[in-house]
This record gives structure tokens, C-alpha cells and sequence, in this order.
């Protein structure tokens, strides 16, 4: 039996709520004790988001020594402290709160995405990478085994595997040589630790199997299952022996940085050493997830609902950031891929970008706008945030909370924009989490200021267009037609292009041309 | 006395392991006594690496760590002591284990883990008759195939010993069983469970058990709390569809009866004030210091001044104002 001191889960709901009391015998109430047991019987097993939650208690209480709570959670006005001459506040939170080291990989693994840890040598990242694999059922061994350790003579058949020799010498043609593949390639954990010190040209054979799910070598292909990656990396800045391609950098979906030890806790740290106990070695059974639970999570996690006043409001964010006036001249390309494709001078074409409050303009702040591919990571991990709390839809603080996580190395900061030359904002040039959730609170503030929630012409178009255009009157889509032309022509009354008005235009122009093209239809018949 | 040979070539082979749990256990948990801890280990732990040894001597070294780390996590608890409140524990490892050392050797924490928790548990309820648990589960475990027929057996095992609250579950859990079993576990020959399962449905007073024939008639349950009971006023009763809500002084309770006993449960003064005092109708009254049930007439110790009467489906409870217990009674004879 492993040391059950240490194997202790959270046995009273990791998250309660008020339920009025009922007199409720279970005779399962005599198997719980001072000796750890199984649920008494299947009925029994918590809810997989209970499950998550009590696996997550288990990591901060056992196997993290130094938890820091920087995922805050408020019921009512926290309690805030201002210190030191700077006036750094420390806040206290009123509800649960948690430590993002331990809460990113738990999502990544109900959500089977990819996520990073960066940090100095020595605090962990390792450590957390195989209880993940841990808690997929692996046994630490296998886990530890399977993990791969990028270094600079790393070959794509040192990761995916080799044609076997006989092969490669008695074969007549390509499908006759068989490959044997790496074992990591069919686990649902994969682990990559220190990935930036891999070759580019094995990296680009990782990213194949990173973004498409499959390995191939010579012409023979390993189909991959679904998986939760977890990638370590010293220092994700271009520290490491190779620069990690951007193709594969775009791939992680989140990335969390190994805080700092806080030597108040050196006692815990000296139990583990007398105790000799590693984490992994001890994970309680019953936070430990099969792949059919892990497959049921990931699709509860989908069904969590997106509330219409949360995503109009992400919608706002997204849209602060991609229009840069002066870089193109038809209005599809004023973006700033047009300017980034182009090579030209950043600084010289930010300068020529007049017109706007530069300091107001939040797309100002930045020098890129946001992909596809960050806008789904983001709704999968408001949604997969708000299912571990327990709730049945995403709220506004989900997706603040979680923006940053999700955005960290994904949205730039154009660190010479005015705003971070205010010395109040200093602080943001270095800390980019801190600077995503300020950026996020702006554009709420913005938001409200607009009073978009209940005025919003665009979003009321596009609400009428989606109820679809069967059997709509010619005079009907006449009228919507000049609607729009009105709302597109009042934009233009002497106001300064902000993104979300490019937004809004460009989503004017695509309902003005889908009514045109139903009237030409109407009209053809 | 030394430990026996097999448990200390064990915790010599494992000594650098075993040690270490130790230390980050006394670490975590000031309370523990390393004195009591080894008294645990020798006397209850013991015995059994010894006949597990003798049984088969590929399981014992699993079988003694997976006991030692059970003994820690009792010592951490101050469970590992020798007192009142763990005697249940040490007569499960000495009297009870024995008894079930196969299924104990297959899996020593899901079996000799259970029962300890289940002793654990029966101990802090009041009413429970804990020699009687220990008794029932000696005579059962020689029939349990696995964990899972283990467990239903004790929660059958510890709703005879009185814990009545847990009827309606431990019956579920009967039912799990394989017929005969189950019989033997509510105390009856044959294997006709479905015909036990309706008396006990029809009636929570009746009981094939010939033993309790007696308890049926009705019984006392409570007693001040001066004398280490939990009533520090004369109680007041009155009727839920569980049972009875009691209120005594300012404290309200939940009290379960059926054949087998009675427990009492924390309950609210609102729950007590706005239950009724009769549920499912009448036909129960109090003349003089007789209680008239319909089949039966039954003559109480006590003034008829401020006699109070509740009563539900099954069961009727009596109080008086010159009396810190409460008189029970089914209903109808079962």
C-alpha cells in the first residue's frame, strides 16, 4: 500500500453549495474512516468535475509544496492590501481561488490540449508534466520512460522511430519496411521536456504530430489518439539551443510559468526529503481517470454553455486588436497582417498611423491581432474553467481569469506603443499576464461605457439576419438593406475607426452583400 | 513480546521505506506515539502476518506493508491507542480479521480497511451494540465471497446491532446478496429472501431473528444527560415519516426506531415545531396512564399528568414530563 498519509482526497464537496438539509442514511457513510477505502460501490464515484476538483486539492495539498493563488475568485469586494513604495496590492480573496500551475495542466488534461511550463531550472515542471501522466492511469515507470527529453542531436527517428534494419536491407519497396514506432506516440499524456533544445527539423516531425495527429515515416503513418501535451521549456524566450518554430509555438494552447518556491515552506520541503516520498509515487486511486472518463470529460466540457452577454463581450476584445489603419487601402486589409506580411518597418508605419487616441486605442498596445485558432483555445478553457467550479455556464470572470493563461505568448504587446510609457504601466512591459487582464478590464470598461449590452445595432442585424431569409419580402430586405447603408453612414460621421468599428463595418458589409444577393435572387425568380 | 518472525523479516527488508513513512508521519502528525504504534503493530498486526505466513508465504510481505501503512494511518488519527474509543478497532484486528483472513489477504485494505472504518464508525453511535456487530460479522465473514458481499454484510451486521437509520440501505444491500446469505445475515434459516424482504417492508417491527422477539414488544431509549445520556430535559416527541423528532430543552433531534433499536440524529427546533404529532391517522390514544393502539392496550410506569403521545406508520413514542427517556412501541404488534 502506498503511504496513505499522503493519499488523503478531499472527502467534503470540493466546491459546496447551500442545499436545504435532509435526513439521509447511506450505510456507504460506515466504510469512510481513519483507513483510505475504495467508494463502496460505482454509484458512488464522484462526478468528473468533483473528480477534477479533488484531484486538483490532492496536487496543491500533497504535491505542490508552494501553492500560489493567482486565479482569483470574489464573492463581494475582497480584501485588498497596499505594501511596500511601490503600493503593490496584495488581494485577498473572498471565494476559492487557485494556484495556475496546478489548475492549467488539469484543464489541459480535461481538455486534451497542449499546454507549456516555463520557468527555471529546478521548480517542478518536470515533476507536474508525469502526474499528469499519472492521473491518466499511467503507471510512473511508463511515464517516465515515454517522456522526451529534447536535446540538440534529438533525430525525427530518436522521436518517432526506426525502419527496422532487416528491413531497410531485404525490402523491395517502401511498404515493405516496417517502423518501429516510438511508445510514447499511442499515450493519451505526452510529455516534451524542454522542447526548445530540439532540432528545428525534428521540431517540424513534432509539430506534425502536435497539430495533426499522426507520425510518418517513410510513407508509413502512426495515427496518434487524442491527447493532453504537456512541453517544459527553461525559458521559452529564446533561451533555449534552437528557436522553437512559430508553427509550433502557435500549437500550445496554454502556457504556465513555475512560480517561485517560497522558503516559509523549506519544513515541507524537508518532510519530503526525511519522508522520501515522491508525489507521483503516491497518487490516490481515485483521482487517477480511465480514458472512457477522460473522453466523457472532455465532451462535458464542450456542452458547458457560453452565455450571449460573455461572448459579446469577447467578442469586443477580439476585436480591438487586428485594424491598423494606415496598412492597407482596400478596408479588408487595413489589418496588421497586411503590415507584419509586408517586412516593412514597424516603427514607420506605425507613424504613419495617425488619427486615432493611440494611448485609448487598445489595438494600439499590441502588434498582432488574434488567430482562429486562439479565439477556440480561449472558449475551450473559459468553458473547461467554469465546469471544474462546478457551474453550468461560462461567466465574465471565467474567461478574465483565463484569458491571460490562453493569450501569454499569443497576443504581443508593442512594448513602444504611448501606454506603456506611462510609469503607472511600467509593470506591463515585463508582466504579460497582468498586462492580458488589464487589457481585458479596459475593453469591458469600453463596453460598458458604449452601453453595447442593450444598444447595439449590429448585433441586433445580425440577430435578425440569423433567423434566416426564407420567405423574406423584396420590401422587407429593401429595408434592412438601408438600414444597414444608415448604420455604415452614421460610422462615418466623424468618428475615429476603433477596431471593433472596423469589426462592425466589415460584418455591415457582409449582411449588406447577403441581402443584395437574396434581392437579386427575389428578383430573378 | 518480540514480533513474530515473519512481520520482522519484513520490516527488515523494508526498513529504509517503512522508516521514512514513519518519520514524515510524526512529522505531520505531533499526536502520534510511536510507543502505541508499536504496541499496535505487535498486538494486532502481528498476529495476523503470522497466520497469513503460515497460509501462504508469497503474500506476506504485500500483506504486512499494506498493514504497517494501515497502522500508520490509525496512529496518525491517535486511533492506535489502547482506549474506550478504539477497543472496537483492536478486537476487529484480533477477534473479527481472523475470522476472514483470506478475503483479507487478497486485498487488506479494501477488507480489514472497511471493517475497521465500519467499527469506527458503529462505535460513535449511541444505541449501537458493538459486541453484537462483532459477533454477527464473525459468524457471516466465513460465507463472503468478496469485498463487495463483504460490505453489504456490514451494513446488514451493523442495522441489527442498531443502527436502525440504516435500514432502508442495509436492506438494499441484502438484496444484493445471494439469497441464502442474505437470509443468514437478518438472522434467518433458508433461502426465501423475497418472503423476508415483505415482512420487513410490511412491518419495521418485525424480525425472523427470535432473539429480538422481546425487544418487538417495545423498549426505553434515552437517558439524562447527567447519567451520560443526551436528553438534559424531559424530552417531547413527535411524529416524522423517518421516525420521531425529539426536542429536549433547546435541542432538537431526529430518533429512528424500528426492531432493531434506536439512533438519534441532530435535527432543527423548527423541524420539531412544525412536525405533527400523529402522522397516517389516528386510532393511537392515551387514556389515563394506558396507551390504547388498536390492538392492544399497554400500561405505563408513570403519572398519567403531562404524558406526551406521537406516533407514525410504525411506531409510537411516549414521553413524560417525570422522565428523561422515551417509551417505544410498534404500532401493531408485528
Amino acid at each position: 500500500m502506498a503511504f496513505n498519509l499522503f493519499q488523503r482526497i478531499s472527502k467534503s464537496p470540493t466546491n459546496p453549495q447551500v442545499q436545504p438539509k435532509q435526513h439521509e442514511f447511506d450505510v456507504a457513510e460506515l466504510f469512510e474512516g481513519p483507513i483510505s477505502v475504495a467508494a463502496s460501490k460505482v454509484g458512488d464515484a464522484p462526478a468528473l468535475d468533483e473528480k477534477l476538483r479533488q484531484a486538483y486539492f490532492w496536487i496543491v495539498n500533497n504535491a505542490i509544496i508552494s501553492s500560489h493563488y493567482d486565479i482569483e475568485f470574489n464573492e463581494g469586494t475582497p480584501q485588498r492590501f497596499t505594501v511596500g513604495d511601490s503600493r503593490s496590492v496584495l488581494t485577498l480573496p473572498s471565494a476559492q481561488s487557485y494556484s495556475s500551475y496546478v489548475l492549467l495542466p488539469l484543464l489541459t488534461f480535461a481538455t486534451r490540449s497542449k499546454c507549456l511550463f516555463v520557468g527555471g531550472p529546478g521548480r517542478g515542471k518536470t515533476a507536474s508534466a508525469i502526474l499528469m501522466g499519472v492521473l491518466a492511469g499511467y503507471p510512473v515507470k511508463e511515464v517516465k520512460r515515454a517522456m522526451q527529453h529534447g536535446h540538440p542531436q534529438m533525430t525525427i527517428a530518436d522521436l518517432l522511430g526506426n525502419p527496422l534494419p532487416a528491413d531497410l536491407v531485404g525490402a523491395q519497396s517502401m511498404e515493405e519496411i516496417r517502423i518501429a514506432w516510438r511508445n510514447w506516440l499511442p499515450m493519451r499524456v505526452k510529455i516534451i521536456d524542454e522542447y526548445n533544445r530540439i532540432p528545428t527539423r525534428t521540431q517540424s516531425a513534432l509539430l506534425t504530430v502536435m497539430g495533426d495527429n499522426y507520425a510518418e515515416v517513410l510513407n508509413h503513418i502512426f495515427e496518434c489518439p487524442d491527447s493532453a501535451w504537456y512541453l517544459t521549456a527553461n525559458d521559452d524566450q529564446g533561451g533555449g539551443t534552437y528557436q522553437v518554430i512559430e508553427a509550433l509555438r502557435d500549437r500550445i494552447d496554454v502556457i504556465v510559468q513555475a512560480l517561485s518556491f517560497n522558503p516559509r515552506f523549506l519544513g515541507e520541503l524537508l518532510l519530503r526529503i526525511e519522508s522520501h516520498v515522491k508525489p507521483e509515487d503516491i497518487v490516490p486511486r481515485e483521482i487517477i481517470f480511465s480514458t472512457e472518463e477522460v473522453d466523457q470529460m472532455v465532451s462535458e466540457v464542450r456542452a458547458i454553455g457560453v452565455p450571449e452577454e460573455v461572448r459579446r463581450r469577447l467578442e469586443f476584445f477580439c476585436s480591438q486588436f487586428e485594424l491598423f489603419e494606415s496598412a492597407g487601402e482596400q478596408f479588408e486589409y487595413k489589418t496588421k497582417d497586411t503590415a507584419r506580411l509586408s517586412h516593412q518597418d514597424w516603427g514607420l508605419i506605425v507613424s504613419s498611423d495617425q488619427g486615432r487616441d493611440r494611448l485609448k486605442d487598445l489595438g494600439c498596445q499590441t502588434l498582432n491581432g488574434l488567430s482562429v485558432r486562439n479565439l477556440m483555445t480561449l472558449l475551450t478553457f473559459s468553458k473547461a474553467l467554469s465546469y471544474f467550479r462546478g457551474e453550468g455556464e461560462v461567466s465574465l470572470e471565467d474567461v478574465r481569469q483565463i484569458l491571460p493563461f490562453v493569450l501569454n505568448d499569443k497576443l504581443h504587446p508593442d512594448v513602444d506603443a504611448p501606454f506603456f510609457a506611462l510609469p503607472e504601466n511600467a509593470a506591463y512591459r515585463v508582466d504579460r499576464l497582468s498586462w492580458l487582464r488589464n487589457l481585458f478590464d479596459l475593453s469591458n470598461e469600453e463596453y460598458d461605457r458604449l452601453d453595447l449590452d442593450r444598444n447595439d445595432p449590429v448585433g441586433d442585424l445580425a440577430d435578425e439576419f440569423a433567423q434566416g431569409l426564407d420567405g423574406l419580402a423584396e420590401r422587407e430586405v429593401r429595408s434592412r438593406l438601408m438600414r444597414i447603408e444608415r448604420i455604415i453612414g452614421d460610422y462615418g460621421k466623424g468618428r475615429k475607426l476603433y477596431g471593433h468599428i472596423y469589426d462592425d463595418l466589415l460584418k455591415l458589409k457582409y449582411l449588406h452583400q447577403r441581402y443584395t444577393n437574396y434581392l437579386r435572387w427575389l428578383q430573378s425568380r | 513480546m518480540p514480533l513474530g518472525e515473519a512481520f520482522s523479516r519484513v520490516l527488515a527488508a523494508e526498513r529504509k521505506v517503512l522508516n521514512a513513512r514513519v518519520a514524515a508521519a510524526r512529522v505531520r502528525a505531533p499526536g502520534f506515539e510511536l510507543a502505541q504504534f508499536s504496541a499496535f503493530l505487535e498486538h494486532c498486526a502481528d498476529p495476523l502476518v503470522s497466520s497469513i505466513a503460515e497460509q501462504d508465504g508469497d503474500a506476506v510481505h504485500r500483506f504486512a506493508v499494506e498493514l504497517f501503512g494501515m497502522a500508520i494511518e490509525l496512529a496518525t488519527q491517535g486511533m492506535a491507542a489502547t482506549n474506550v474509543r478504539t477497543v472496537a478497532i483492536r478486537r476487529v484486528w484480533t477477534d473479527l480479521a481472523p475470522s476472514a483472513l483470506t478475503l483479507i489477504a487478497a486485498d487488506p485494505v479494501e477488507t480489514l480497511g472497511v471493517l475497521t472504518n465500519a467499527a469506527v464508525q458503529l462505535s460513535a453511535i449511541d444505541g449501537v451494540r458493538i459486541d453484537e456487530w462483532l459477533a454477527n460479522m464473525s459468524a457471516l465473514t466465513s460465507q463472503t465471497r468478496d469485498n463487495r458481499e463483504l460490505r453489504a454484510l456490514v451494513a446488514v451486521a451493523a442495522w441489527r446491532a442498531g443502527a436502525s437509520h440504516y435500514r432502508q440501505s442495509a436492506l438494499a444491500a441484502a438484496a444484493t446478496l445471494p439469497s441464502t446469505v442474505a437470509c443468514s445475515a437478518v438472522g434467518a434459516e433458508g433461502d426465501d429472501w423475497a418472503a423476508l424482504a415483505f415482512n420487513f417492508a410490511r412491518n419495521s417491527w418485525w424480525c425472523p431473528d427470535p432473539a429480538r422477539r422481546e425487544a418487538a414488544s417495545g423498549f426505553a431509549f434515552g437517558q439524562f444527560t447527567g447519567l451520560g445520556g443526551r436528553f438534559g430535559q424531559p424530552p417531547l416527541v413527535r411524529s416524522s415519516p423517518q421516525g420521531f423528532f425529539v426536542l429536549s430543552g433547546e435541542q432538537a433531534f431526529l430518533l429512528v426506531v424500528d426492531t432493531y433499536g434506536a439512533t438519534l440524529h441532530s435535527a432543527s427546533p423548527e423541524e420539531f415545531k412544525s412536525a405533527p404529532s400523529i402522522t397516517d391517522g389516528a386510532g393511537v390514544s392515551l387514556v389515563g396512564n394506558e396507551v390504547v393502539a388498536e390492538d392492544r392496550r399497554m400500561e405505563l410506569d408513570w403519572p398519567s399528568e403531562g404524558l406526551g403521545l406521537a406516533c407514525n406508520a410504525d411506531s409510537i413514542a411516549v414521553t413524560s414530563p417525570y422522565s428523561h427517556t422515551i417509551r417505544l412501541f410498534p404500532r401493531a404488534l408485528p
